[in-house]
């Protein structure tokens, strides 16, 4: 497959999120946030409404809307009267029918460009959207190096971290925008529904067998990328949209570890 | 005459328009080791959280000169654990969280282990570095959070309620741990119910009640005298009595 340079610049893209979204979901998971990148998905679908409508690059479009999205869903958790997912929704809810609205306005978008984006479309990555990929994924990956052991406290404990001289809030509001550019990177890779899968199954799937939160992190981000090399390689011989395939993989993966895991508990448990 | 620790000023604490703390002032001093006494909702706890801006005054004033460039001053020992943790965290990560600044997630120095290191060996846990924090019993737990605290050698250190719901066994060990750390001219604030074990912890007493101190002074015994035993029975009546 790697004959063809779109098959290529797909599975480098596809590595990039398969690496990274777990680095980014497990502090979600940590949090019980795990739906975040759900819905800064939703979101971002207004920036390509908007892109499409001003004919410019919708990775950037959804990249600003996602990232005003999640400094606004992390606004509304701390300041809104409204309950937590009462007000997400109301966001969430507006971003994708924002997103459909004007998408359809957008002259020469149809709705097969919509589901490009909703579901995936990896084979169609150019290579400047690879650029873009390779950038944000480098830029995850440096802040998820240089901050994650502060994230890691303020998500574990985060009374200890304002203790400690941590800006709790400023922490949660770089963890949102992370999610943002990671929900940006994932869109070409597995789509906006499904981008959360990715940040999040192959962690739940990592944690049932780690001892630690490092163990975790490194074991995560080798799932994701066995899910997004594995699924970009049987959609491309089995003709099925790689999408979703990359997601059924990671389920297949989390089922398999957590089935292992189960097993070997249980045999450690045993009297000898 | 060196600075003192911590200098409190006339505080006040309101909470949803209720007075918590009321003109509250004292100040500690280096290698004192104080007793924070009085009865439930009395303000200790509140009091503590203050200390360490967790919740900030309505009025008056905390100066904290504790601590350098190189440490903290001073650090909180929680009654309770963070709430369980999703993702498995081990003991050594628990521990090394109490170091935010000095590394990054990937890459804790040879420096920062050692110090990490040291904090499990005083409080005798070396053997649980490896082990998921959420396999610890309720002291060990204990002990796991006053590692975290000292790893960053705070020159003041704040317990809530370190005894609460642990059995002798447990006990015994916490006692231990607390001498030794008063044995290397630790100062701390102690607020507990269980006295028995740890009267002969302190040099100082100071005993809230509604909302504000109503004994600042050495520990007495029952009959109001300054207390050198080390098995007092209780009395609850008496203001700077352990009881």
């Amino acid at each position: 497959m790697f004959d063809y340079e779109f098959m290529v610049r797909a599975f480098v893209a596809a590595s990039v999120v398969g690496l990274a979204a777990p680095l980014v979901g497990i502090y979600l998971v940590q949090r019980r946030l795990s739906l975040l990148g759900d819905g800064i998905g939703h979101i971002a679908l207004t920036g390509i409404g908007v892109a499409l409508l001003t004919n410019t690059a919708p990775l950037w479009g959804a990249m600003i809307a996602a990232v005003i999205g999640a400094v606004l869903v992390e606004w509304l958790r701390l300041k809104s009267k409204l309950a937590g997912d009462t007000a997400l929704s109301l966001l969430f809810y507006g971003g994708i029918a924002g997103g459909v609205l004007l998408t359809s306005m957008a002259a020469g978008a149809s709705s097969t460009s919509l589901t490009a984006y909703l579901f995936g479309s990896l084979t169609t990555v150019s290579s400047a959207d690879l650029i873009a990929v390779l950038i944000l994924g480098l830029c995850i990956l440096l802040t998820v190096a240089t901050l994650g052991r502060q994230l890691t406290n303020v998500s574990v404990d985060p009374e200890h971290g304002h203790v400690q001289g941590l800006s709790v809030r400023g922490l949660s509001l770089v963890l949102a925008i992370l999610s943002a550019v990671t929900v940006t990177v994932g869109m070409r890779a597995v789509g906006l529904l499904l981008v959360s899968a990715i940040m999040v199954v192959p962690v739940v799937a990592a944690q049932r067998v780690a001892k630690s939160f490092l163990q975790t992190a490194i074991l995560s981000s080798l799932l994701g990328w066995i899910s997004a090399a594995a699924g970009l390689t049987i959609s491309y011989y089995v003709d099925v949209p790689p999408g979703s395939t990359i997601v059924l993989f990671a389920l297949a993966v989390f089922v398999l570890v957590a089935t292992f895991g189960a097993i070997f508990t249980k045999l450690r448990k045993e009297p000898r | 005459m060196s600075k003192p620790l911590i200098s409190v000023t006339n505080a006040c604490l309101e909470r949803d328009s209720v007075s918590v703390l009321h003109e509250i002032t004292f100040k500690i001093d280096h290698d004192e080791c104080v007793a924070l006494l009085g009865p439930n909702g009395a303000g200790k706890s509140t009091l503590l959280h203050a200390l360490v801006g967790l919740l900030p005054l309505s009025s008056g004033q905390i100066e904290i000169c504790a601590g350098h460039d190189s440490n903290s001053g001073v650090a909180l020992v929680p009654q309770f654990a963070p709430q369980t943790s999703l993702i498995p965290l081990s003991v050594f990560e628990l521990v090394s969280s109490g170091l935010t600044f000095s590394n990054t997630f990937f890459g804790l120095s040879k420096t920062a282990k050692r110090s990490v290191q040291q904090a499990l060996e005083l409080v005798k846990l070396s053997n649980k570095a490896k082990s998921p924090y959420s396999s610890l019993s309720g002291g060990q737990l204990r002990r796991a959070l006053i590692a975290r605290a000292l790893v960053s050698e705070p020159e003041l250190l704040l317990l809530d309620e370190p005894l609460a719901g642990l059995d002798r066994e447990s006990v015994a060990v916490l006692v231990e741990i607390l001498q030794d750390l008063k044995a290397s001219n630790r100062s701390m604030i102690v607020v507990s119910h269980e006295l028995a074990d740890l009267q002969s912890l302190f040099t100082r007493v100071i005993e809230l009640d509604h909302r504000s101190i109503a004994y600042d002074g050495v520990p007495l015994d029952r009959h109001g005298h300054e207390s050198h035993s080390h098995d007092l029975p209780p009395n609850p009546e008496i203001p700077g009595v352990l009881h």
